[in-house]
């Protein structure tokens, strides 16, 4: 059995008092268990490297471009539970387990909880992912479905002000679009698209599984291994990844404002900042990730002066927020929040980043955020979910769970503020509002 | 099963302190209640009080001091607002606190300056003069009034709430949590200080501890902290229970959308306190609460209509809610289908495997409640206010004993009360 498996590691976290367990198969996927004795619920996901950006590659030994339509990778995560007798939920729901999947820009996340025969859930999520069994008729029906998720967030007034935002900051990365794509472009699939996305993604060495709750690390190791071993769906002959390919990005933003009316009871503002240095790879990703929190809370966090003038003016609310999503070719700050005056509040946002780029930031500040950093940590090792998407996001990066407190440590207050004047850029700055309709 | 009961100490001034010692979370909650009737008059003037508590203390008068505190208390959290559980108010104030022995410098005591700053926030918050602050008064409640405006933002919440309140609209349960935007004008600085002192005297208060702290450490402090004089403890009146209803209505409320709502509001006439609750639960859960339930299979997955489709079950004042998002001309055939699911749920058109499903469902979802510290503190809070005292086991066990036709007599209980439609302003085909 041994001759399957790459490598194996056992990484004990001295501080949490946490041990992760991790395995490399040859196939090339990688399993993780982090153990929670104590915990009733346990909890695990099955992750590919395939978001919604992934809308144009190359398959392997082939020069060909293939182009899918906007929103085929969560099409994809509908269709993927769709089975053959019914519907993956029933047979979570046999086991007594709650199921669900997810799909961001880069990644789609299938994932269940349970209280009883983890065993068996563990097994039908390493088999249903890698089947796909679609019928016309059933592409069409999921349409329909679909259409209606869209619309659902077309009526949501932070998630239109966001996908405004992101078409504004964006000319050419698929980041721009909605990670459902449109009713046109979701009416547009195909179910031979499906299908050849799914074999293309769907190959364990583009997955990861993850695992905790109270857990016997190798067990639960050695049964995502027979499982795989076993069942006909998988491919597990070692194969080179597609190669995503995304169209050059200027470093400029689109359009500097973008406005839409709609029903909400009072205007939203979304300011976002494109990153000045994408092509970051693995752990740089993640520092970035790091330094930009810091530096949001030092800016914008409820501690700070900007913060409180705002709030006391009554331009802001507690719902107010400020945060990063970077990748390794992308990356964006959104600053935003409803307020009664857009127009003065994002005055006041750009004169308060002025006003502080000329004095300085306050290496005071930076101590105390990273202390709360570092404790709101504790936090997610806590909620095994979050936990689990952590894990997710910094493996998708190349980097290791504990990984987290060592680069908080390292990081500087001249890097925090060095990162602070990429903010001050009007060109890489897009504003986005939604205003009440009437 | 590790058994989350919590250990419960009155203190002599009637707060109840209740713990639950654990090692499993490295984060140590707190959560503060304070109860109270909900009714029109002190709606918003009880959803205005913990705005403001969170302004000042007297120690830290400002917002950005408690904040920056909290930030060197490596990110400790504080939270207040209010909460409806059937007709009663709940204020809370949540405390969260990372662990010292996981932290880099094994900070000391951080558990002790949380809580010093959750007491000052009930005993001694920012006053002038005797009074709260003008200032901090007139913008939290220019913040409360946007909050209540807020509700229509989220239109799937909305559609449920909106509902209740048209069903409910001449009992206590048909009160926002917020209040409403008309009787704003009408608080002064001088009522709020006034009702901060009777709801911190006078009120029931309890507070839950989960995390890594002795029930006697817990009791020591909490004498330490929070053992101030008061008058005692108010009765709250129960939340009252209907179950006939003389006719049902249509509400029909129109705006520009791109997704129509459907909401059906009705009467179970049973309620957490009924022993028959658990069979509620259990006609909920397979009508409506899982993506097995009835309403998800055939809304969704048969007829492809709506993307979400749901029920929900108000356990304090009985209450069930189905909703679903439609295409505005689905709306008629959306109807059918789920008035058809409710009759098949009277009719006892059910297999033996939604029975099963449900089991497994409901049991799986309680427990895993448990691995959270609000969930497991919740579930003690509804138990609290209702009077039933149940444990973990109780309820899997009486989950357990439910028979097909206890469900059905449970479903046959159910009354419709409201149908309750947002649509837009020139939508096709909605009429019955």
């Amino acid at each position: 059995m041994s001759s399957r498996r790459l490598a194996e590691k056992t990484l004990y976290e001295p501080r949490l008092q946490e041990t992760l367990f991790t395995r490399r198969l040859a196939c090339g996927l990688d399993i993780s268990v982090l153990p929670r004795p104590g915990f009733l619920k346990k909890h695990a996901t099955f992750m590919t490297r395939y978001g919604s950006v992934d809308s144009s590659f190359t398959l392997p030994g082939s020069e060909e471009v293939v182009e899918v339509p906007a929103g085929i990778a969560h099409f994809l995560e509908h269709e993927v539970f769709e089975e053959e007798s019914g519907n993956a939920f029933e047979t979570f729901a046999a086991l007594g387990a709650s199921a669900n999947a997810f799909t961001t820009y880069t990644n789609t996340t299938y994932l269940f909880t349970t209280t009883q025969d983890f065993k068996k859930c563990l097994e039908f999520l390493l088999t249903f992912v890698g089947r796909l069994s679609l019928t016309g008729d059933k592409v069409e029906r999921e349409k329909g479905i679909i259409e209606q998720e869209l619309r659902m967030y077309e009526d949501i007034p932070r998630f239109k002000v966001q996908a405004n935002l992101m078409q504004a900051l964006f000319h050419n990365h698929p980041v721009r679009l909605d990670i459902g794509g449109t009713v046109q472009s979701v009416r547009a699939i195909t179910k031979e698209q499906l299908e050849l996305c799914h074999s293309t993604f769907y190959h364990p060495g583009n997955m990861v599984v993850f695992a905790t709750g109270d857990l016997d690390p190798q067990e639960t190791m050695n049964l995502v291994e027979d499982v795989l071993s076993s069942n006909d769906v998988w491919d597990l002959a070692p194969r080179t990844q597609p190669r995503r390919r995304f169209p050059e990005e200027p470093h400029e933003v689109l359009k500097p404002r973008v406005s839409h009316k709609m029903l909400v009871s009072q205007p939203i503002l979304n300011i976002g900042i494109k990153d000045v240095e994408p092509g970051l790879r693995g752990p740089e990703v993640l520092r970035k990730e790091l330094l930009t929190g810091i530096l949001l809370d030092i800016l914008l966090g409820r501690g700070s002066d900007l913060y409180t003038s705002l709030y006391e003016e009554g331009l802001i609310d507690d719902k107010f927020s400020a945060g990063h999503m970077g990748e390794a070719d992308y990356g964006v700050t959104i600053i935003g929040g409803q307020t009664p005056d857009p127009r003065r509040l994002e005055e006041r946002l750009i004169q308060g980043f002025g006003t502080l780029g000329h004095s300085g930031l306050s290496e005071e500040d930076f101590q105390r955020i990273r202390k709360k950093t570092e404790g709101q940590f504790l936090g997610v090792i806590d909620q095994p979910e979050a936990l689990a998407q952590v894990f997710n996001h910094h493996y998708l990066h190349g980097v290791g769970l504990w990984d987290f407190a060592s680069t908080l440590q390292s990081l500087t207050f001249e890097e925090v503020s060095r990162r602070f004047s990429e903010f001050l850029d009007p060109r890489r700055r897009s504003v986005s509002v939604v205003l009440p309709a009437e | 099963m590790p058994g989350n009961n919590f250990e419960t100490v009155t203190l002599p001034n009637r707060i109840r302190v209740h713990t639950l010692s654990t090692r499993r979370f490295k984060t140590v909650s707190v959560r503060l209640f304070i109860h109270q009737e909900l009714t029109r008059e002190k709606a918003a003037l009880t959803a205005l009080l913990p705005m403001v508590l969170r302004r000042g203390t007297e120690s830290s008068p400002t917002a950005q001091e408690i904040s920056r505190s909290l930030e060197g208390l490596y990110g400790a959290e504080i939270d207040t607002g209010v909460m409806k559980v059937g007709e009663c108010h709940v204020i809370f104030i949540h405390l969260d606190v990372p662990g010292s022995r996981y932290l880099s410098d094994r900070p000391e005591s951080l558990l002790d300056r949380g809580l010093e700053l959750l007491s000052e926030m009930v005993r001694r918050p920012a006053l002038e003069n005797g009074l709260f602050r003008q200032d901090y008064f007139q913008q939290e409640r220019e913040n409360l009034r946007r909050l209540q405006m807020s509700l229509i933002n989220d239109k799937v919440q909305y559609a449920v709430i909106r509902c209740i309140e048209e069903m409910c609209r001449d009992e206590r349960y048909g009160v926002s949590r917020y209040g409403k935007p008309q009787d704003l004008e009408a608080l002064d600085v001088a009522g709020l200080t006034e009702h901060f002192r009777q709801t911190v005297s006078s009120y029931p208060m309890d507070i839950y501890l989960v995390g890594d702290i002795s029930p006697e450490d817990a009791a020591k402090m909490a004498r330490h902290l929070f053992d101030f004089p008061r008058q005692g403890s108010r009765e709250i009146k129960p939340t009252v229970l209907i179950h006939e209803v003389n006719s049902a209505r249509q509400v029909v409320e129109k705006h520009d959308i791109n997704q129509a709502k459907l909401a059906l509001g009705y009467r179970t006439g049973r309620s957490r306190r009924d022993p028959g609750f658990w069979a509620l639960a259990f006609c909920d859960g397979i009508l409506g609460g899982f993506p097995h339930s009835k309403l998800f299979m055939n809304v969704r997955e048969k007829a492809g209509l709506a993307y979400y489709a749901f029920s929900k079950l108000e356990a304090t004042k009985g209450l069930m809610t189905l909703s679903c998002g439609i295409d505005f001309e689905d709306y008629t055939r959306a109807l059918a289908i789920m008035n058809e699911q409710v009759e098949h749920m009277k009719r006892g058109v059910l297999s033996q495997e939604e029975m099963d499903y449900t089991l497994r469902g409901m049991v799986g979802r309680i427990k895993a409640a448990e691995d959270s510290p609000t969930g497991t503190i919740l579930r003690q809070l509804e138990g609290n206010i209702n009077g039933v005292d149940e444990s973990l086991e109780d309820i899997v066990r009486q989950l357990e004993g439910i028979t097909r036709d206890d469900v059905v007599e449970a479903a046959q209980g159910l009354r419709l009360d409201t149908t309750y439609l947002l649509t837009k302003d020139d939508a096709q085909e909605v009429r019955q």
